[in-house]
């Protein structure tokens, strides 16, 4: 597992407050009860801090998963 | 509306017929006010469900609002054909101490300006999916889509409080909130939304926090509004800015159909 994944995955856990152990390298919104409409929006935000980003409305839409918010970090 | 007796002049039901409604789907409908079962009450529900029936070509729907605890009465609407269809909640809170800092630089909520009006209106016949009028068979979605539209159009017009949602990169109006002013700084949250693209990724969060911040800001102390419980995600978003909840309210429907 890459670097990038590692330290995406201790975010997430954090915000979302569950373990790491539970989040995989395909995690989404989708297989992830606790990665709800509200959580997801605090990930959102923990993102823009932890990586100096801005996100728009349609990244908030779409970074629903694990790869798809690698793949933007990496073109970030 | 117009409330009526059942049976006339002196009966114990109360309808009326509800005009928005009827407009927007082209049938009449009516509501019932029931608070308790009582003697001779579905006797007076069948008389009336058959009084209603015939006198329209499409049919007609008429819809009660009970406590989702009266089982007695729910078993009496029930054996005259009425179907559960929502059950409703009302979220209240306090603003005087409501604070909001989860902002995001490309979203703005504002007052709603004519220009807006379009977009809004299209948002709104188009950003609902669980209502009780989407949720009912018997109505189409385009008609319940429009009852929304008109629902919206009547606030604007009768100077409800507008407020638009906008991604600000685009321009672009992405969410609406309608509210209206009650008594005592009470301010009524009637209708609100965000385009169906972006649901369920909390920017609904942003927009709700943002409102409340300026209902707040304009002298507003107490907000409420009602939420379907269908809508966990709306349900979250407003435990998330601190309401609290309470009289859950049961929106049964009986669709009479047309005799011919």
């Amino acid at each position: 597992m890459s670097e990038p994944f590692h330290r995406l995955r201790s975010l997430i856990a954090e915000v979302l407050r569950i373990s790491e152990g539970e989040i995989q390298e395909s995690t989404g919104q989708e297989n992830l009860e606790a990665w709800d409409s509200v959580a997801h929006l605090n990930l959102m935000l923990a993102l823009e801090e932890e990586y100096a980003i801005r996100i728009g409305v349609e990244e908030i839409a779409r970074l629903t998963s694990v790869p798809a918010i690698l793949s933007h970090i990496g073109a970030s | 509306m117009l409330e009526k007796e059942w049976p006339p002049s002196g009966g114990r039901l109360r309808y009326a017929e509800v005009p928005w409604d009827t407009a927007a789907f082209g049938f009449p409908v009516y509501q019932l006010f029931v608070e308790a079962s009582y003697p001779g009450f579905s006797d007076d529900l069948a008389s009336l469900s058959a009084h209603l029936a015939p006198a329209h070509d499409g049919g007609a729907l008429v819809f009660t609002k009970v406590p989702p605890t009266d089982i007695e009465l729910l078993i009496a609407l029930g054996k005259i054909g009425f179907y559960p269809v929502e059950t409703q909640i009302e979220a209240h809170t306090s603003l005087a101490d409501f604070t909001w800092e989860r902002r995001f630089e490309g979203l703005q909520l504002r007052p709603a300006t004519p220009v807006d009006v379009p977009a809004l209106l299209s948002l709104a016949r188009t950003a609902f999916r669980l209502d009780r009028y989407h949720l009912d068979p018997n109505v189409s979605d385009q008609q319940a889509g429009v009852r929304l539209e008109k629902w919206l159009a009547q606030g604007i017009e009768r100077g409800d409080i507008v407020m638009v949602f906008e991604d600000r990169s685009s321009s672009k109006t992405i969410g609406f909130c309608l509210l209206q002013e009650r008594s005592d700084r009470l301010v009524d949250f009637l209708l609100g939304a965000v385009e169906t693209r972006l649901q369920g990724a909390g920017i609904g969060l942003v927009m709700y926090g943002e409102c409340f911040l300026a209902c707040r800001d304009s002298g507003f102390r107490n907000l409420v509004t009602r939420i379907s419980l269908h809508n966990v995600d709306v349900l979250n978003v407003f435990a998330e800015l601190g309401c609290r909840f309470r009289h859950p309210r049961l929106t049964v429907h009986r669709f009479i159909p047309d005799p011919s």
